[in-house]
C-alpha cells in the first residue's frame, strides 16, 4: 500500500535526521534524496510484514516528540538538536521493540541514502582500484 | 574473455519469468535448488550420465550484470530482499541467496573442510559412522578443490582490513590462517557480498550450474516449487509455478533430489504431504557479530578479498572462530553507533574502518515452521552457554582491534558504551549483558531441521539420503545436518552433496544394470 503525503514527509524527517546534510565537509546528507518516495519503492519491494514494520516505524518516529521531549509536535515540526535526541533516544530505548523498529528504519534508511547517486563514493573517499583496473599493492605490515 | 554465465549452451535455460504455456517435462533426476548442495549434486548426476533437471525459485544474474549498490543486490539476488529474521527471544537477521547459485553467489566462498571432532561426533552420536564421516568425504573434498582451485588467499589481495587482523593475531603468538577459497583469481573488489563482479569467486551460478549445463542438464529457473508429487509412496514429479503464472511439471523417472535449504527444504517437505515429527526440529546456525573499529591509518574494506583472514583458535577450546569481514558502507552505517551529525561524522571516517567479526558454534536448536500465509518461519534463542561463548569472543575481538591500534572501536551492545576506546574498557565485555537481545547477532550458516539417521521417529532421512516416507525422494543440503560445524559450511555442504549423489547416482545405475 502507498505511502499517504503525511507518511512521506514524516519518513524524509525522519532519515533527514538520521543522516543530516551539512553534518560532514565530504558527505552529504540524505536531505538531498526523496527519502519518503525510496521508502515507500522499499515497501513495496519487501514482504508485507517487514513493510509494516518500515511503517510502524516512521510512524513512530514522527510521534515519538509527545513521549520523548514532552511536546506536542511531529518530528518535522522540531529543532535539529531536539530531533537528534528524539531519534537518540528511541535508538536507546529500554523497549526492545522500540529501538528495533527505529534500527530497522535506519537500516533502510542507510540503504537508500548510501545508494543516492554520488554518497559511496563520497564516503568510500575515491573510486574503487579494481574498477579502474589498478590493483593495490600488497598490504605489509610493519 | 567470456565468463562461463556468458556462454550457456543454446536451450538449457528456460526462466520462467517468460514462459507462455505451461511445461511438462522428463527426466532422471529433478534437482531442486541450484545452491552449494543442489548445483553440486545435479552436476555430479550429470556426469554420471542421467538426465538432470535443475528448478530454481529465483532468477539466473549473470555476472556483467552485478554492481556495487547494496540496495539492488538484495532485491534481486536476497530472499524477502534481505529482510528474513529469526524469531525466538530476539529477532536475528538471516541472509539466505534467492538465485541460480544460491548463497553462494552472495558469500566469500571460504572452503573449509569438515572438522574430524565434527564427523567423530556424528559416528558416535547419530550413527553415520561409515556414511558421512572423514573417510568417505575425503574424495568428495579432493574433487572440489581441484575442480574449482582452492587456493589460500593471495597477499596482494588481503587489503587492509585482512591485513591489519593477520598482524594484531601475530603480534598476540595466536595461530592464524589465510582464508582457503574458491577464487584463484580474486582481484580484491571486496564485492562478494553483492555478487562477484569479475566472475572470480566459483560460486555455483560460474561452475556447476553451467558445468551441468553443459553435460546435457537442463535448469528451470525463476520457477517456485510448490511440491514433490508422491504417488503409491514414491517420489515421481515436481510441480512448480513460473513467475509468469505458468505451471510447470519435471517428471523424475529415479528421484526428486532436495536442496532447497535448511529453512526451506522442511516446508517444501511438508508441502509434499511427509508428515514426520522430526521436520523443522533440530534447526542451528552459527550465530555471528561485527565489531568495527575506526583506525588512524587508512583501511580501505573496498579493496581486498571481503573475507580474506581468520583463526579457528579458540573453536574447540571456547566455540567460537574469528574472521574478517570488510563491510559496504550501506550495511557498515546501519551498525554504526548513533544518529545525525556523529553519525555522520562516523561515515566520513569510512575509509579508515575496520570490521572483525565472530561466529559462535552455539548449541541451541530452533524449529523451523510454516507461519502464516505459507511463509517460511524460524524460532530459535541463544541458550545461556551460547551467551558466554559470543561475550567472550566480543571481548577477544574487542581487545585485539585496540591492541592494533584503533582509536576507538564499536561493540554495539545495548546497556553498554557505544564508543570504547581502552582495553580495560573491551575486556568488561566478557561479562556484558546475558540477554541475546542486546547484541545485533547475524545468522548465515544454518543447519538441521531435516535430520539424517537410521530412526525414522528422530530423524526424517535416512542413511541413504532418502526420506524416511517416501521412495526416490532424497534430501542432500545442510539440512540433514545433525549438528553445525563451527567453521563455514559451504564446503562441507557440497561434499556431502557430492557423496550423496554419487552413490544415490551409482545405486541406481547398478540396479539398472542387474
Amino acid at each position: 500500500m502507498s505511502f499517504t503525503k503525511l507518511e512521506r514527509s514524516w519518513a524524509r524527517a525522519a532519515l533527514g535526521t538520521m543522516f543530516p546534510s551539512g553534518a560532514h565537509p565530504r558527505v552529504p546528507g540524505a536531505d538531498a534524496i526523496d527519502g519518503g518516495a525510496s521508502l515507500e519503492d522499499v515497501c513495496l519491494a519487501v514482504p508485507a510484514r517487514v513493510a509494516l514494520g518500515i511503517r510502524i516505524a516512521v510512524w513512530m518516529v514522527a510521534l515519538a516528540p509527545l513521549f520523548v521531549v514532552f511536546r506536542l509536535r511531529t518530528l518535522a515540526g522540531l529543532e535539529t538538536a531536539a530531533r537528534e535526541k528524539v531519534v537518540l533516544a528511541l535508538l536507546s530505548s529500554r523497549f526492545y521493540f522500540v529501538r528495533q523498529l527505529t534500527l530497522l528504519l535506519k537500516a533502510f534508511g542507510a540503504l537508500i541514502f548510501v545508494a543516492a547517486p554520488g554518497v559511496r563514493q563520497s564516503i568510500v573517499g575515491r573510486e574503487s582500484l579494481v574498477r579502474l583496473g589498478r590493483k593495490e599493492e600488497a598490504f605489509h605490515a610493519p | 574473455m567470456p565468463r562461463e554465465d556468458d556462454t550457456l549452451p543454446e536451450g538449457s535455460v528456460v526462466d520462467g519469468a517468460s514462459i507462455a504455456s505451461d511445461v511438462d517435462g522428463a527426466f532422471d533426476y529433478v534437482v531442486i535448488g541450484t545452491g552449494a548442495a543442489g548445483a553440486v549434486a545435479a552436476h555430479r548426476f550429470a556426469e554420471l550420465g542421467f538426465a538432470v533437471a535443475m528448478v530454481e525459485e529465483g532468477p539466473y544474474v549473470k555476472t556483467r550484470d552485478f554492481g556495487p549498490d547494496v540496495v539492488s543486490a538484495f532485491r534481486t539476488l536476497m530472499r524477502d530482499s534481505g529482510t528474513q529474521a529469526i524469531e525466538g527471544r530476539s529477532f536475528i537477521p538471516l541472509l539466505q541467496g534467492r538465485c541460480v547459485g544460491g548463497s553462494t553467489v552472495v558469500n566469500s566462498a571460504i572452503a573449509w573442510r569438515m572438522p574430524e571432532d565434527v564427523s567423530d561426533d556424528w559416528s558416535e552420536r547419530f550413527g553415520l559412522g561409515g556414511v558421512v564421516d572423514s573417510a568417505s568425504l575425503a574424495p568428495h573434498f579432493d574433487a572440489l578443490e581441484h575442480e574449482l582451485h582452492v587456493e589460500n588467499v593471495h597477499a596482494e589481495t588481503h587489503g587492509g582490513n585482512n591485513g591489519e587482523f593477520i598482524e594484531a593475531l601475530r603480534r598476540r603468538g595466536i595461530e592464524h590462517e589465510p582464508m582457503r577459497r574458491y577464487a584463484p583469481d580474486c582481484e580484491g573488489s571486496g564485492r562478494c557480498l553483492q555478487g562477484c563482479p569479475s566472475g572470480a569467486k566459483k560460486g555455483m551460478n560460474v561452475s556447476y550450474v553451467p558445468w551441468a549445463l553443459r553435460l546435457g542438464a537442463r535448469l528451470y529457473c525463476s520457477c517456485r516449487v510448490v511440491r514433490a508429487r508422491i504417488e503409491s509412496g514414491r517420489a515421481t514429479a515436481v510441480e512448480a509455478t513460473a513467475k509468469s503464472g505458468k505451471r510447470v511439471l519435471l517428471r523424475a523417472k529415479r528421484g526428486v533430489v532436495v536442496a532447497a535449504s535448511t529453512i526451506q527444504t522442511p516446508n517444501l517437505l511438508r508441502r509434499s504431504g511427509l508428515r514426520a515429527r522430526a521436520i523443522g526440529k533440530h534447526f542451528q546456525a552459527h550465530p555471528g557479530i561485527g565489531v568495527a573499529g575506526v583506525f588512524d591509518r587508512p583501511i580501505r574494506m573496498d579493496f581486498g578479498t571481503t573475507q580474506g583472514a581468520e583463526t579457528a583458535h579458540f573453536r574447540k577450546s571456547d566455540g567460537f572462530k574469528v574472521e574478517t569481514i570488510s563491510m559496504p558502507p550501506e550495511l557498515l552505517a546501519a551498525r554504526m553507533p548513533g544518529a545525525g551529525a556523529d553519525l555522520m561524522k562516523k561515515l566520513g571516517d569510512y575509509p579508515n574502518i575496520a570490521v572483525w567479526g565472530l561466529q559462535i558454534r552455539s548449541e541451541a536448536e530452533g524449529v523451523v515452521k510454516t507461519g502464516f500465509g505459507g511463509r517460511d518461519k524460524v524460532v530459535y534463542s541463544l541458550g545461556e552457554r551460547d551467551m558466554m561463548k559470543a561475550r567472550k569472543a566480543l571481548a577477544f575481538v574487542a581487545t585485539l582491534m585496540l591492541e592494533q591500534g584503533a582509536r576507538e572501536i564499536w561493540p554495539g551492545v545495548f546497556g553498554l558504551p557505544s564508543v570504547m576506546r581502552s582495553v580495560d574498557e573491551a575486556r568488561a565485555l566478557a561479562d556484558g549483558p546475558a540477554d541475546p537481545r542486546a547484541y545485533g547477532f547475524i545468522a548465515t550458516h544454518l543447519f538441521g531441521a531435516a535430520r539424517m539417521g537410521a530412526d525414522p521417529r528422530a530423524s526424517v532421512v535416512g542413511t541413504d539420503f532418502q526420506t524416511h516416507e517416501a521412495r526416490g525422494l532424497y534430501v542432500v543440503d545442510s539440512s540433514v545436518f545433525p549438528t553445525n560445524l563451527g567453521v563455514n559450511p559451504q564446503h562441507s555442504i557440497m561434499a556431502v552433496a557430492r557423496l550423496a549423489a554419487t552413490r544415490i547416482g551409482e545405486r541406481a545405475t547398478a540396479s539398472s544394470a542387474a
